[in-house]
C-alpha cells in the first residue's frame, strides 16, 4: 500500500523526535500500567523540558518552524528538490511508526499542533469548514503562479490541529498532481486511536487530505479552463461554495465539495 | 484487543481499586441459562439484606452480579481495563442474546412465513414470538401493533413518508422539540417539504430541559403531530410523555414518542403513555443492531398506506395494482431481519428476567427509595463530575424533583471534547463519545460545537464512575501541561 512511497524515497528517516524517558511520561504506558501501578500524577515541566529540547534536533520541527505557510507569504522558500510531497510523506510515516506507544503518538500530534501557525478568525467561516469531521476545521487553499499548492489550516482540537500541522508539512509547496496523487491509505501509520485504515466519520486528517485534494483538483481544472488568464494569475482562492456528493478515489469521500466559488485575483497590464 | 480471561481481568480490576470486592463467579454450566443465573445471583443478594439494614456492599449491586453475562466488558482495550460508558450510542449484549442468535442459524435458519416445511415454521413462530415479546414489553395491547424495523430511524421514517404524506397539508404543524435526535428531526424536514408543512420547535427552560410550558402554548388546532423524545440523549431529561400526549390530543393531533433512550432503561408502558407512536430500537437495548420498532394504534396502522413495496406487504399482486395486507405485514416488505428480531426477543427476556423495574432503580432512582441498593448511578455519576475542574455539564441539576438519566453530556474548558475522549481510549482504555451525538440544533441552542458523553446502563458500577472521573483529571491535567 505504501510501496510507491518507498519507491521514492531516498531520504534516511528523521530520528524520533522525542527523546523522553519513559520515566518522565507518566501517561504512556509502562510494563507496571496493566498490573494497575501506573500513576496518574504528571510531571509537567519534564515534559516541557523534553519537548523543547527535542525540538533542536528536529528535522519536521526545524521545518515547521521555518516555514510559514501563511498565504501572504508565497515567496518564501518552497521546498527543494529531493523534498518532493511523497518524500515528505515518507518521512512523517516513518516517524509514526517509530512510535510504538499510542501516546506518543497523541503527544506528538500535540506538539506539532503547538507548531501550527496563528490562524486568522476571518478564516474559520462555514465555507472553509472540512465536512464530515467530530471536530472543527478549516482548510483554505490556494495555487501558487508556478502551480505550487499552499495550504493552512486550523481546528478547536488539538489533535486535529496536530493531524492538520502534518498534512500541511506533507502537501504545502508540493505541485498539484502531487497532491492528488496521495492515497487516503498512505496516512494510515499517522492514525492515533483508529485501526486499521480508520474509515470512520471520526477519521480528521483523512476529510482534511481529501477537502484538500478537492480544492486542488478545482483549482487545477480553474487553472487548466483559463489558461489566458494564466500568466497575470498571481492567486485563486478557492472556497466550497455549495455541497453535493461527489465520489473521490480516496475511499470514504463522504466529504462533499464539487462546486466552488472561485475568487480570482488578477493582476492587468496596464 | 485480545480477549482476557476473566480472572485475570477481574485481577487488574482489584488491583486498581482496592477498595471493593468482585465476587468472581465462574461461567454457569451449559445447562444453566445466563439468566436464571442471574437472577439467582442478584435476588440471593438482594434477599439477604433488609430494609433499615447498613447500605449493601458494593459487591452485590446489580451492575457487579451481572457483569459476566457480559463477555465483551472482560478484556483490556489499549493496555486498560475496558471500561465502557457509550451505552447511549449502543449497549453491549449478554450471552444469552449471542446464543439465541447462533441457535436461529445452527438450528433453525429459514425464512419465515411461507415456508411449509419445519424450519420456517419454527423460524416464524419464534419471529412472532419475539414481536409478541416487544408487545408484551412495552404493554401495547396487540403484537399487530408492533413492526419490525431497521431500526428507529426507519420507525420515524416510516410514520413520516406514511402517516405524514397522507395527513399533513400545507400550514400544518409539527410540534418538536429544540432536543430532538437528527433521526427524529429529518424525516419531518423532508415531509414538510413535500406537504408545505411547518416545523415548530421548543426552546430550553432555565433549568436547560425542554420547555414544555412554551411547548403546551404552541399547540394549536394547526398542529397534527407532535415529536417528542422520552428521555433526552444530551441533556438526560426526562419529558413528561403522559401530559404532552393529553395536551396534544384536547387538540387533535398525535403524538410520536423517541423512546431510544427510555425503553433500554425504565418501564415504559404505551397504554399508560397514550402515544400514537412509539420508536426503540434494539441495539440500545442489549439486542443486535439492525432491528428496531415501531409501535402504532392499531386504527392509525390501518389506515397507512404502505411504506416500502416489495414481498410480504402484499395482499394479491397484478399486473396494474396490487392490494395490500393488514398491518404489521403491510409495513414490512422484504424478508426481515430474522435472526436479530429473535435476538431482540432474547434481549427483552433478559431485560424482563432482571425486571425494568430495578435496572431503572438501579440506575437513576433516588437513594431513599431504594434501601437495598447502595448506589444510584445517575446521581453519582453527575455529582462526580462535577469534581472535574473547569466541568460544565449540560442539562438538569439532579434534585428529588428533577431526575437525570444515567448520563452526563459536558465540556471541560478549554479541551475539545474529542480530545478527551481520545485521550480517555488510548490511556485509560475507557470508552466514551463526543461530539454532536446526532442532537446539532441542541448544541447550537447551547452554543457549542461539540460535547463529551458518559453514559451508563446497568452492567457499569459506581467504581466505572470513579475510574473515569479519575482519568478524566489526568486527561485535563495532561492537556494543561501542554499549554
Amino acid at each position: 500500500m505504501n510501496s510507491s512511497i518507498i519507491r521514492t524515497s531516498t531520504t534516511p528517516p528523521p530520528p524520533p523526535q522525542c527523546s523522553i524517558s519513559s520515566s518522565s511520561r507518566p501517561w504512556i504506558k509502562g510494563p507496571t500500567s496493566i498490573s494497575g501501578r501506573r500513576t496518574l500524577s504528571f510531571r509537567r515541566e519534564n515534559e516541557r523540558k523534553s519537548l523543547r529540547s527535542s525540538d533542536s534536533g528536529s528535522n519536521f520541527s526545524s521545518r515547521l518552524n521555518a516555514r510559514n505557510p501563511s498565504l501572504v507569504e508565497i515567496g518564501t522558500p518552497s521546498p527543494a528538490v529531493g523534498t518532493a510531497v511523497a518524500d515528505r510523506l515518507h518521512r512523517l510515516v516513518l516517524e509514526f511508526k517509530s512510535l510504538e506507544e499510542p501516546m506518543d503518538r497523541v503527544k506528538r500530534l500535540l506538539h506539532y499542533a503547538s507548531r501550527l501557525p496563528p490562524y486568522d478568525e476571518s478564516g474559520r467561516v462555514a465555507e472553509n469548514r472540512v465536512v464530515g469531521c467530530a471536530t472543527q476545521v478549516w482548510v483554505e487553499a490556494e495555487m501558487e503562479e508556478g502551480g505550487r499548492m499552499r495550504f493552512r489550516a486550523d481546528s478547536d482540537s488539538e489533535i486535529s490541529k496536530g493531524f492538520c500541522s502534518c498534512l500541511i508539512w506533507v502537501l504545502d509547496g508540493g505541485e498539484a498532481e502531487e497532491v492528488l496523487g496521495l492515497k487516503t491509505e498512505d496516512f494510515e501509520y499517522v492514525n492515533v486511536g483508529l485501526h486499521g485504515r480508520g474509515h470512520s466519520r471520526v477519521n480528521t486528517w483523512h476529510n482534511v487530505l481529501i477537502t484538500m485534494q478537492k480544492k486542488t483538483r478545482a483549482l487545477l481544472e480553474e487553472k487548466n479552463e483559463k489558461p489566458s488568464l494564466e500568466p497575470s494569475l498571481s492567486s485563486i482562492m478557492v472556497s466550497p461554495g455549495y455541497e453535493i456528493s461527489a465520489q473521490n478515489h480516496g475511499g470514504l469521500a463522504q466529504t462533499h465539495a464539487s462546486h466552488y466559488l472561485l475568487s480570482l485575483s488578477v493582476t492587468l497590464p496596464l | 484487543m485480545a480477549m482476557v480471561m476473566e480472572g485475570v481481568a477481574m485481577a487488574a480490576v482489584a488491583t486498581r481499586f482496592p477498595s471493593f470486592r468482585i465476587i468472581h463467579r465462574r461461567r454457569p454450566s451449559s445447562s444453566t441459562s445466563p439468566t436464571s443465573r442471574t437472577l439467582r445471583s442478584f435476588s440471593a443478594s438482594a434477599s439477604a439484606l433488609r430494609e433499615g439494614d447498613p447500605p449493601a456492599p458494593l459487591s452485590v449491586s446489580l451492575g457487579h452480579v451481572i457483569r459476566p453475562d457480559f463477555p465483551i466488558l472482560h478484556q483490556e482495550v489499549n493496555g486498560s481495563r475496558l471500561v465502557y460508558l457509550d451505552n447511549a450510542a449502543t449497549s453491549q449484549k449478554p450471552t444469552a442474546v449471542m446464543r439465541a442468535i447462533q441457535t436461529y442459524y445452527e438450528a433453525y435458519n429459514s425464512n419465515v412465513h411461507r415456508g411449509i416445511h419445519f424450519l420456517s415454521a419454527k423460524a416464524t413462530e419464534e419471529f412472532e414470538l419475539a414481536r409478541k415479546k416487544i408487545a408484551s414489553f412495552i404493554n401495547a395491547s396487540d403484537s399487530s401493533e408492533i413492526v419490525f424495523t431497521r431500526n428507529a430511524t426507519e420507525a420515524i421514517n416510516l410514520v413520516a413518508y406514511s402517516w405524514g404524506l397522507q395527513n399533513l397539508k400545507p400550514e400544518d404543524e409539527i410540534v418538536l422539540t429544540v432536543a430532538e435526535h437528527h433521526s427524529a428531526i429529518v424525516p419531518w424536514q423532508l415531509v414538510a417539504q413535500k406537504t408545505g408543512a411547518v416545523l415548530k420547535f421548543v426552546g430550553l427552560n432555565q433549568d436547560e430541559v425542554p420547555d414544555i410550558n412554551m411547548l403546551k402554548e404552541t399547540l394549536s388546532t394547526k398542529t397534527k403531530l407532535v415529536v417528542v423524545h422520552h428521555v433526552s440523549n444530551v441533556l438526560a431529561s426526562v419529558l413528561p410523555v403522559e401530559d404532552i400526549v393529553l395536551w396534544a390530543h384536547e387538540i387533535g393531533a398525535k403524538v410520536l414518542v423517541d423512546a431510544c433512550q427510555s425503553v433500554p432503561h425504565m418501564v415504559v408502558d404505551v397504554q399508560n403513555l397514550d402515544a400514537d407512536f412509539l420508536v426503540a430500537s434494539s441495539h440500545k437495548m442489549c439486542g443486535p443492531t439492525g432491528i428496531g420498532f415501531l409501535y402504532g394504534k392499531s386504527y392509525l396502522l390501518s389506515a397507512m398506506p404502505p411504506f416500502l413495496g416489495g414481498g410480504e406487504m402484499i395482499s394479491d399482486v397484478f399486473l396494474d395494482h396490487s392490494t395490500y395486507a393488514e398491518p404489521p405485514s403491510r409495513f414490512e416488505a422484504g424478508t426481515p431481519a430474522i435472526g436479530e428480531a429473535i435476538g431482540l426477543g432474547a434481549a427483552i427476556d433478559y431485560l424482563s428476567a432482571i425486571s425494568m423495574q430495578k435496572i431503572h432503580d438501579y440506575e437513576a432512582s433516588p437513594i431513599f427509595l431504594i434501601a437495598y441498593l447502595s448506589v444510584e448511578l445517575s446521581e453519582y455519576l453527575y455529582e462526580s463530575l462535577r469534581s472535574v475542574p473547569s466541568v460544565r455539564i449540560y442539562g438538569p441539576v439532579p434534585t428529588r424533583n428533577v431526575r437525570r438519566a444515567a448520563l452526563c453530556s459536558f465540556n471541560v474548558e478549554n479541551i475539545h471534547p474529542t480530545d478527551i475522549a481520545t485521550f480517555l481510549d488510548q490511556q485509560h482504555g475507557v470508552a466514551i463519545r463526543s461530539g454532536h451525538h446526532c442532537a446539532q440544533p441542541l448544541h447550537r441552542y447551547l452554543g457549542i460545537s461539540a460535547s463529551a458523553r458518559v453514559s451508563l446502563h446497568f452492567y457499569n458500577t459506581k467504581e466505572d464512575v470513579d475510574y473515569v472521573v479519575q482519568a478524566l483529571n489526568d486527561t485535563v491535567n495532561f492537556f494543561n501541561s501542554f499549554k
